[in-house]
Parts: structure tokens; sequence; C-alpha cells
């Protein structure tokens, strides 16, 4: 069948703060989410800085975001599959210089990024951590942005953070939100209520709810397997919760 | 040619040579004189010779030769002098050198030369440019290891290794000890980072010891031309981009852009951050 490409394409980019909340994680599963609900899916490690994505893929892609950036290569010369679903365009791990993106060249990234994005039903930003100009152009290719957060009061606060930069630079607020890590579905809405009020009473808008994921003993199996959860074992409960945050993000208003 | 005169106006000075080196060796070349054995040897040319009788000729005897000839003798103290003078002459002329001696890259002094007309260029044209600051990760250690000359030969690999990744208008220096820095005039930032990433994968080639390859921290900088920033400045804001680049561990690029990381305490207040942290007390 020939990809004819479409014009429905819908773009999130999916932010954290800082790392080792789980973006990846939530960000691998979400796509693999969207697989199952029949998406053409496209994710893109846009995480230059430390891109762990295809080693949580188990996957070891020959190019990466680097020749798109100092060779000549374009973005659709390098997607791969993942294995899991869904295509993948690999960052590369271990050239930490890649952090840095000077302006130019995103806007050279994004517009080879942009020519395949018809081809998806479904296309996620797997953006880099921390707070860099480069880090908020990546979030500006998507018109809507979901924020990875945990309980713990530095994720929140760098959550926080990426919020109102955004808001500030570049007008955004509507954001969505995913809780990882949580105790239980009341501990979830809690931080999320917290979060939002802060949101409202500091910036003066409401952010999101899309969903949450439970911390689960599976999860650290799971990446030491190399597998996306979502495929290797449909019994759990973290399944569930991928399905009902991609649920979420289909009817999130607008997009 | 005509010895008239000579003899008597170098007469006595036999006398003085007697039990002399110089005297022996008259008697060895079969001659009277020290005059006349030097005419001869002029056309047997040995020069240790030749010094040795210029030596022993006596100021007169020198006047004399001059009329004859049209060389002049001088003396080993002229002859000293004369090389002092090339020796001043040479450190003057190697204080004019823009090259290093031991890479053959531009030295410090082209470098802060060509990188001041640069500055003046480029707040002129409002066309910015690049300045690479290079350290070679390690290198006390590897001049340890191999050695200074293994260690000196490696520096000269790297020279060919920026030269190989800068293009001719780049200006490539050795900065000093293990630093390098290459001008990139008329470069933005983004080419600027892909003769960096070029040189990095160039120094891959060059293997110090079995499996070992040499790495550099990389410092880039772009002169702003509206900022109007010195020479010290722009040099202290690229060295600033390579101490990053070795604090996050060598090995790697580094380069500053205006407000490029936002401090996450400069954006959020102590108001805010005060109540993000009330969800501590609500989760207990």
């Amino acid at each position: 069948m020939i990809d004819t490409g479409n014009n429905n394409y819908k773009v999130v980019s999916i932010a954290s703060g800082k790392g080792g909340v789980g973006k990846t994680f939530i960000t691998t599963n979400l796509a693999a989410s969207f697989v199952n609900a029949g998406k053409k899916v496209l994710v893109v490690d846009c995480d230059m800085g430390l891109a762990n994505m295809d080693i949580l893929l188990g996957i070891n892609p020959e190019h990466s975001l680097v020749d798109v950036i100092f060779g000549d290569y374009s973005v659709k010369d390098i997607i791969v599959p993942s294995g899991a679903g869904f295509d993948l365009v690999p960052a590369s791990s271990g050239v930490k210089e890649m952090a840095q993106l000077y302006n130019e060249k995103i806007r050279q990234v994004q517009s080879s990024l942009e020519s395949v994005f018809p081809e998806y039903d479904m296309v996620i930003l797997d953006t880099g951590a921390g707070i860099s100009d480069e880090v908020l152009q990546l979030n500006m290719i998507a018109p809507r942005n979901i924020i990875v957060l945990n309980k713990e009061p530095t994720s929140m606060t760098d959550a926080y953070a990426v919020i109102k930069v955004m808001h500030q630079k570049s007008g955004r607020q509507r954001f969505g939100i995913v809780i990882n890590s949580a105790a239980n579905e009341k501990e979830a809405e809690m931080v999320f209520k917290h979060l939002d009020s802060i949101c409202a009473r500091f910036l003066d808008f409401h952010l999101t709810y899309l969903g949450h994921v439970l911390y689960d003993s599976a999860v650290p199996r799971s990446i030491l397997e190399q597998k996306v959860l979502v495929k290797s074992s449909s019994d759990s409960g973290i399944v569930g919760h991928c399905s009902k945050i991609a649920d979420a993000v289909s009817r999130w208003q607008g997009l | 040619m005509s010895t008239e005169g000579l003899e008597e106006e170098s007469g006595g000075q036999g006398e003085d040579l007697q039990d002399t080196p110089s005297r022996r060796l008259l008697d060895i070349l079969g001659k009277d004189n020290v005059i006349s054995a030097w005419l001869d040897m002029r056309q047997d040319g040995d020069p240790e010779v030749f010094i040795a009788l210029a030596e022993k000729l006596s100021v007169s005897e020198r006047a004399a030769l001059r009329r004859i000839t049209d060389t002049t003798i001088g003396l080993r103290d002229d002859l000293l002098k004369r090389l002092s003078e090339l020796e001043a002459e040479n450190a003057q002329l190697k204080s004019l050198s823009l090259r290093d001696d031991l890479t053959g890259l531009y030295n410090y002094r082209y470098f802060a030369r060509q990188l001041k007309n640069e500055i003046s260029m480029s707040s002129r044209t409002g066309r910015p440019f690049s300045l690479m600051m290079i350290d070679v990760d390690n290198f006390k250690t590897i001049n340890d290891t191999i050695g200074h000359n293994d260690a000196n030969n490696v520096m000269v690999k790297i020279a060919d290794a920026i030269m190989e990744s800068i293009r001719n208008t780049d200006i490539g220096c050795r900065y000093g000890g293990d630093e390098f820095a290459v001008i990139i005039p008329a470069t933005y930032m983004h080419d600027s980072l892909k003769i960096a990433q070029r040189f990095k994968e160039a120094l891959t080639r060059i293997i110090w010891r079995q499996d070992e390859y040499i790495t550099a921290s990389i410092g880039l900088a772009e002169h702003d031309p509206e900022s109007g920033s010195t020479f010290e400045e722009f040099v202290n804001t690229a060295d600033k981009a390579l101490y990053k680049a070795k604090e996050l561990g060598k090995d790697r690029i580094f380069y500053f852009e205006s407000d490029n990381w936002i401090n996450e305490s400069e954006m959020v207040s102590s108001e805010e951050k005060g109540a993000l942290y009330k969800i501590m007390d609500m989760l207990d």
C-alpha cells in the first residue's frame, strides 16, 4: 500500500524539566499504545544530550539526527522501525555536544522533520531534559506539549519551570500533564491538582490532566530487558494506564 | 702578482711566529711568511688552514693584503663578532616570525594580531566570525607516558589534523603548550561546529598508544558585532566555553549562546517554589 500522506497528523512533544522521571519510558509506551489503537506513529528522539531511546528499545541504528545536523542526510533517510510497531528517528547517544544545537540548525532539522510528518497519524517528540533554548525550540515544533513529572518537589519545580518558560517565551498555555511513578491514582491526582493550582495562581491558566502511570516493579525489568512494556506484557497495569493517556491525548482539545 | 713591498711591511713578523703552531704550519707549507702562505692557501681553499693563517696576520699585513686582493681578512674576534651579529639578526627575525617552530601553525603573535583584525572587521561589516579554542586532553599524561619526543610528534599530528579540518580561509594557531586556536572568519556558529566536529573525528585517527586516540576539549565562541567586545573579552568567552567542555568531562565541544541555559532559580521565584514544595506536607 502506498502511503499517500495526510494533513491530519498530530504532533505532541514530551518534556520533563530535568531527567530521571521516566520521560523516555512514557514516550515509548505511549507510542506503543497509539500503535495498538491502529495509528501509524513516529517517535522523534530529540534528546541529543543523553539519547537513550535506542537503548530502551534495544536497537542500534546506523544513522541518527547527527547525520541530519552535520551530514547530508534527511530525516527520511534515518528513520528506523523500532520493533515496537512505531517508527523512530534516533538521536545519537554519547554525542554530548549535540545537547547544544545552533538555532539555525534546529530550524533545518525542524523542516526536515516536518517533511515526513504527513506520513504518520501521530508524531511524538521526546525532547531533552533541562531547559535550554534548544529544548524549548524543539518543543515549539509541537502545538501541544506534554510534561512528565513525579511527586518529588524537585520534579514538580522543574516541570513548573518548563511550563513557565514556555509560557513566557512563546505564549504557550496548553500543557498536558502525565504523573509518573505514582503510588496510586489518588496521589497522582493530588500532585496534578497542586501543580494546576499553582499555574492558575501565578500564571493564570489551567493544565490538562492526561493521566498517570503507577509505580510498578515491572518497569525496571522492562528497561533491563530492553522491551517496550505495552508490547511485552499485555496484562500489565501499565498497559491500561498508557492506553488511557493515549485516549486522553487523542481527545485533548484542539489536537 | 707582485709581493714586493709586502715583505718590507711584514718585516720582523716572521720572528713573532717562531715556535707557534702557525710557524710549524708555515714550515710544513714551505713558506717563509704568513702572507705568501696565505696567498697560496686562497687557491687551495682549505678553510681551517685559511683561518689559522688569517689569525696570524698583523694589522699591517692585512692592510697590505687588502691593497693587493679584494678580500678582507677577519681576525677571530671579528669572526666572533660577526657570529654574534648573525645570532642577533636571527633572534630578531625569529621575533618577527609568524609560525610556531614545532607545528608550523601560526604562533600566538600572529593569532593576537589576526584576531584583533577580525574583531575590527566584524564590528565594521556587522558580520560575525567564530573562534575555536582547543585543549588536548591529558597531554601531560601523554607526555609522561611516551616521552617528550614522541609527544612532540603527536603535537605535529594534531596540528596536521587541524589543518585538514579547517578551510583555507581559517587561521590555525598554536596558542601555547597543548592549546590551539582557530580563527574562523565570516562564519556562524553552526558552521564552526561542523569544523570542530570534523577536527574531533580527525583526532580519532591519531593513536598515541595501543587503542588510545587523542581527544580534545573544544570551546567555541561567535563574535557578535553588536557586542563591541574587546580582544580580551572575546578570548575570555571562548576560554570559558573551553573550560566548560573540560569541566563536563573533556572530549567534547561546548559553546555559549546568549540566554542559552535558563537558570531555573531565576525562573521560579521563591514564592512559587514555596508553594510547589507544599506537596511534601500534602503527601505525608
